[in-house]
């Protein structure tokens, strides 16, 4: 069996999407947070494990706007996000970030100025 | 006893104080059926179950909320800027049709949770889902499933 890598679900489940980790980057940040917070970090990869593409009202949601389309957030924590695209045609789950809310550094001034 | 008749504007019984003082327990099963407006000189009050003044707020917290994000949206949407300290200037971040989207989001919503007394979480769940958008879409943090994507 052909090894997935940077796979984060377990090996060997019966597990409806398999979840992984999209480079390098992203593994250690997932593992770091699981460090951090393994609990809410286990409910969330169960989560992801089993319906990725199932709305939760202000916790699991698609991203709005075109440049992101396809793309999900899960509010691990008040202040840790895990932002992932599922592909249903493979189910399988790409984890691109994990950790703290990606904030922008500061107020941003309009498009215009 | 005789209460006063009800009335065409507020469709309330109405009952004096001193009515009020004299038989509170008659009165309170009145107020179970409908709203009583007890009046005292030239003071009216309404006397009603406490979880319909729960949902009256509730509603107005709910309308509120809806018609100022819309309100905003369709403000964005013809053009008007809003400042950049502005509760709702991530929408900026937006083109046209997302803000169309958001605003009809909204608008949906609203409409079909307005008998819930799920609808401010509702309304404000869709509200922080696109604010949450918007501080992703400008934080970059995305930009490598972009490159992959290419």
């Amino acid at each position: 069996m052909k090894e997935i890598p940077y796979r984060l679900s377990p090996d060997g489940e019966n597990k409806d999407w398999i979840v992984v980790a999209c480079g390098q980057r992203a593994y250690k940040d997932w593992n770091n947070l699981m460090t951090r917070i393994p609990e809410s970090l286990e409910l969330c990869l169960a989560y992801l494990c089993k319906q990725p593409m199932e709305r939760y009202r202000g916790k699991v949601f698609p991203l709005q706007g075109p440049l992101y389309k396809g793309a999900w957030e899960f509010k691990v924590t008040k202040g840790d996000r895990v932002l992932y695209v599922p592909n249903p045609g493979t189910k399988i789950v790409s984890v691109y970030y994990a950790g703290k809310h990606p904030n922008p550094p500061s107020p941003r001034p309009p498009k215009d100025l | 006893m005789v209460f006063s008749a009800t009335t065409d504007i507020f469709s309330d019984a109405i009952v004096t104080a001193k009515e009020l003082n004299r038989q509170p327990g008659r009165i309170l099963d009145l107020a179970l059926e409908g709203p009583v407006t007890i009046t005292r000189n030239s003071e009216t009050f309404a006397l009603m179950p406490r979880e319909d003044v729960t949902s009256l707020i509730q509603s107005v917290k709910v309308s509120r909320l809806a018609l100022e994000a819309t309100t905003i949206a369709y403000q964005l949407m013809r053009g008007k800027k809003v400042s950049a300290d502005h509760p709702y200037a991530w929408l900026m971040d937006f083109d046209r049709d997302d803000i169309e989207d958001f605003a009809e989001s909204i608008t949906s919503t609203f409409y079909r949770f307005s008998d819930s007394p799920e609808a401010w979480d509702e309304v404000d769940a869709v509200i922080f889902e696109w604010h949450e958008s918007a501080l992703i879409n400008a934080s970059g943090v995305l930009d490598e499933m972009l490159t992959q994507k290419v």
